[in-house]
């Protein structure tokens, strides 16, 4: 299914990688892709979920395809910016001459998309690993995990503020088996699944849903302690 | 592998814990090693009194960060924290979580009033001492979070440390292993 007037705007990371295979597997092909970063034709590798196969439904990512090639398989018109990030002068020109009715977004971890791109008035959606409001911020699946013991993604429209957006949709998920790693994998395929989900259903219904947010900024979650993190990811080798 | 946290100043390096790297039970064993380290250098044989509280006022600009952290804490120690106190405590914990320092005033933009001025280290162990307190009491576990970098930035100064201030790193030192030894045997793993 092609996805008209849908732009991916992705930064060359593992993240956007497995996105990409989980449209190409879903057969959910935006209209336009924009592929940005400083080396953003360089192949990235990952840890794949060996020893354990780890499916998420019919769907598993794997290492070992350049993000570029994932597209080239089928009739998606790709660009690809060299440029410092989403907010390089080279990305906001490529996206006003566009003007897709919705960006599709993945970009580098800690990067704010700036006020001159959100006021092309385009809905950007970013999945954000974590249930909002309640976890708003950094590493919030470790947070989640920690003290709730599971994971979440929740799919937002960005707005000027972090985690703040009008919320589209949300979905919990369990904690990643063992043998399945968090960082590079598991956390980008889950935010994958809720990404394929949104997408049929914008196909659906051609809009997208909406929940509140909270504005309120506190509660934020800031980077997890390495300690902290070590008894999460303990405790997951110690599951029989 | 080597705990480095606490070998590094975190205060110059604001990603020092971005994508930290699973090194599985030999990562708890050496940071064992760099608190025990604190310990034996305070020599403390029972538990050191905290200090009286020198102020609970703070209405001057710019912000005496003593002065308020003296106010936040005389307000963590009770059972409920007033909204005021938790206000100011959000700050800081935002403000340190971005920048790694605690300065020693802040404009009425919660600005530091001199970027220089980030190296009492007074002020370091009474915000961990305000930590304990509400994560103690309200169980938020970002505040544990904060104690944790706190204790790598007090471990790192080990040497500087003041009598009474590196008495009252141990014991932050030791309520640092109850409460994370109380998470892990909720995860049902032992430290």
């Amino acid at each position: 299914m092609k996805l008209q007037n849908i732009l991916f705007l992705a930064a060359n990371t593992k993240r956007s990688h497995i996105y990409a295979q989980a449209m190409a597997h879903y057969k959910l092909l935006p209209e336009n892709v924009v592929i940005f970063g400083q080396s953003p034709q360089a192949l990235l590798s990952w840890k794949n979920a060996s020893p354990a196969e780890f499916f998420i439904r019919s769907f598993a990512p794997k290492s070992g395809e350049k993000l570029s090639d994932t597209f080239h398989k089928t009739a998606t018109h790709v660009k690809i910016l060299k440029s410092r990030g989403v907010n390089d002068s080279r990305v906001f020109r490529e996206v006003s001459e566009l003007r897709p009715n919705l960006i599709v977004y993945s970009g580098y971890s800690g990067e704010i998309v700036s006020s001159k791109i959100l006021k092309l008035g385009i809905p950007i959606l970013h999945f954000h690993a974590g249930l909002l409001p309640k976890y708003k911020g950094s590493t919030t699946t470790y947070y989640s995990w920690l003290l709730e013991n599971k994971c979440g993604v929740s799919a937002i429209i960005i707005d000027e503020n972090i985690d703040t957006g009008r919320i589209v949709a949300k979905k919990s998920y369990p904690v990643p088996p063992r043998g399945v790693d968090m960082d590079d994998f598991y956390d980008s395929s889950i935010r994958a699944d809720l990404m394929v989900k949104v997408l049929k259903n914008y196909c659906l219904k051609e809009k997208l849903s909406s929940f509140n947010n909270s504005k309120k900024s506190e509660n934020t979650f800031y980077i997890i302690h390495p300690l902290l993190k070590h008894i999460i990811l303990r405790s997951q080798e110690s599951i029989e | 592998m080597s705990y480095k946290f606490s070998d590094i100043d975190i205060r110059q390096d604001k990603s020092s814990y971005q994508y930290s790297t699973y090194f599985g039970l030999e990562f708890f064993t050496e940071w064992k090693k760099k608190r025990a380290a604190v310990l034996k250098l305070a020599n403390v044989s029972k538990v050191a009194p905290l200090p009286a509280i020198k102020s609970t006022r703070f209405d001057k600009l710019p912000i005496n960060t003593q002065d308020l952290l003296e106010y936040i804490y005389s307000e963590s120690i009770k059972k409920r924290m007033n909204k005021i106190a938790n206000y100011w405590a959000e700050k800081l914990l935002r403000k340190f979580e971005v920048t790694h320092r605690i300065h020693e005033s802040y404009d009425q933009n919660f600005r530091a009033s001199d970027k220089a001025k980030h190296k009492c280290l007074a002020l370091y162990v009474r915000f961990a001492e305000v930590s304990v307190e509400i994560f103690q009491h309200k169980s938020d576990i970002r505040y544990l979070n904060i104690l944790l970098k706190l204790l790598d930035i007090l471990t790192f100064e080990k040497q500087n440390l003041c009598d009474d201030l590196l008495k009252r790193t141990a014991h932050l030192v030791t309520q640092e292993l109850k409460f994370l030894q109380s998470i892990a045997l909720t995860h049902k793993i032992r430290l």
